[in-house]
């Protein structure tokens, strides 16, 4: 079977940093899988989100989007992100707009839907997300929880089939957190595909079919998350000991 | 102030209403108050705007009074300006006079009257404004002018802008937050440096959001030009009489004779 998006041995460098951020990384996702990614803080999570989003072009290596190799012209990365859609870490990064309803519009008008289809994809990404009421509100008036979902549907409104999201449970509260959760549960019943990248060990072992674990920009192992906790040299990489005996 | 004014342009009886109905009786107003050239206009125009913001926006007259409160002071010492003369020689014809060393301050009747008529024609113009500003979200406003065709280079800064400001404020407060918690403004010495350092650090923090949001644009297939889907307003019925009748009162006072 075809991936969904696979990563072709695909390093990336940051200019002026001088070590590589990704270095030889291949990784196959495919439809209707929860993937977490674990790895300490500088391990290369970030980048391999931003590579596989197309938002950074990889030094070496190939992205695969549906089989086919990754066009960055226009129209290809139109392409790609109407299959993959990325939620940034904080949500004041992403939205931009000052209300709810606009901003939850602004990516399926980019992506070329009529007014009426633009309109019919936010209801529907604001129901998934459950901030159907929220659309009339200021976005700067949002809790930090509902600014979590809101940035949410503005990536869901986009129907993508592959949903990256760079931390974005992190700093919310386990109320807050459970409901960004049950929303990446719905995508996934939809047959879509979530690619989480989090230092939350509780909700990797719960939630994930497999965890894929990055280290100072390589990928050390791909695994359950039970048979990747079994290896005590890969529990080493994720958590200090002391998290473990907890 | 920012926060309050935003906080009942979101939470007022007029926030669904067209906001080219708010702006039009605004600018009619403002309009009369410039052009009728009679205290009287002014005042009650003044009134009259009070009236639609306090009774028929619900606005709580202690955020009204506020808000004008804040630009009459301004006014206050501009008018004062206007109605003041100073001089070497005494004058010959004053209402009201002082001296001041070799100054002397006085009030003619015609200074009186030019700065009186100023003030009722700029309070009336800025009560007008206030019921606009206080029952008409920015994001309304900007959703006007792009209905009346103004530059989208124009609408994208003013939306990007309204936003920033909000994301910068509240990482203003976390830094006076965090520095005062490290006693960064417990002296005069303390608060110039901090306060320097806030200025800066707050450049910098700008330039990295600036740079997150946009890398957040493309990741939403930006292409140069921000689109989002229009807003849904309603028609109020009865702005249309209360306008009317604001409308000939005001013209009634400047005309009759």
């Amino acid at each position: 079977m075809t991936a969904l998006l696979a990563l072709e041995a695909v390093s990336y460098q940051f200019p002026g940093s001088p070590t590589p951020a990704l270095r030889a990384v291949s990784l196959q996702i495919s439809a209707g899988q929860r993937i977490v990614v674990l790895g300490r803080n500088g391990a290369g999570k970030s980048t391999l989100l931003l590579l596989a989003s197309g938002l950074a072009r990889p030094q070496q290596g190939r992205i695969w989007l549906n089989g086919a190799p990754v066009d960055y012209s226009r129209p290809g990365l139109r392409r790609l992100r109407q299959h993959v859609g990325l939620v940034m870490q904080s949500p004041d990064e992403q939205l931009f707009s000052a209300s709810v309803w606009q901003d939850i519009s602004f990516g399926p008008l980019n992506l070329g839907l009529s007014a009426e289809a633009a309109q019919q994809a936010v209801l529907e990404a604001a129901a998934m997300c459950d901030v159907t009421d929220l659309l009339d509100r200021p976005t700067h008036a949002l809790s930090g929880g509902q600014k979590a979902r809101v940035a949410l549907a503005g990536v869901l409104a986009m129907r993508p089939r592959c949903l990256l999201v760079d931390e974005a449970t992190s700093g919310l509260d386990l109320w807050a957190r459970q409901q960004v959760v049950q929303v990446f549960d719905r995508l996934v019943a939809q047959g879509g595909t979530v690619v989480l990248a989090t230092h939350d060990l509780a909700l990797a072992r719960r939630w994930a079919d497999l965890v894929v674990v990055l280290h100072e920009g390589q990928i050390v192992v791909v695994a359950p998350p039970a048979q990747a906790w079994a290896d005590p040299a890969v529990r080493a990489l994720i958590a200090p000991p002391e998290v473990w005996e907890g | 102030m920012l926060r309050v004014i935003d906080r009942y342009a979101f939470a007022n009886r007029l926030r669904a209403v067209d906001p080219a109905q708010k702006a039009g009786l605004a600018v009619l107003v403002i309009l009369l108050c410039l052009t009728l050239d009679r205290p009287l206009v002014g005042w009650l125009a003044l009134g009259w705007m009070l009236a639609v913001a306090i009774w028929y926006a619900r606005i709580p007259w202690r955020v009204v009074i506020a808000v004008l409160g804040a630009e009459s002071t301004f006014l206050a010492l501009s008018v004062i300006g206007v109605a003041m003369s100073v001089s070497f020689d005494q004058p010959v014809a004053a209402r009201w006079m002082t001296s001041l060393g070799p100054l002397w301050l006085s009030v003619s009747n015609e200074s009186l009257q030019t700065a009186l008529r100023l003030l009722s024609r700029a309070l009336g113009s800025a009560a007008a404004l206030n019921v606009l500003i206080l029952t008409t979200p920015l994001v309304d406003l900007i959703e006007l002018l792009r209905r009346l065709r103004a530059p989208a280079l124009l609408i994208e800064v003013m939306t990007l802008s309204y936003r920033a400001i909000f994301v910068l404020l509240d990482t203003l407060e976390q830094m006076v937050t965090a520095q005062t918690a490290r006693l960064g403004y417990a002296s005069w010495r303390a608060t110039l440096r901090s306060s320097a350092l806030l200025g800066s650090r707050l450049f910098v923090v700008a330039y990295q959001r600036s740079q997150a949001l946009e890398t957040a644009l493309h990741a939403r297939g930006f292409t140069g030009e921000v689109r989002v889907l229009p807003l849904c307003y309603r028609i109020d019925r009865w702005l249309w009489p209360i306008g009317a009748v604001v409308v000939a009162s005001l013209v009634v006072a400047g005309w009759w004779p």
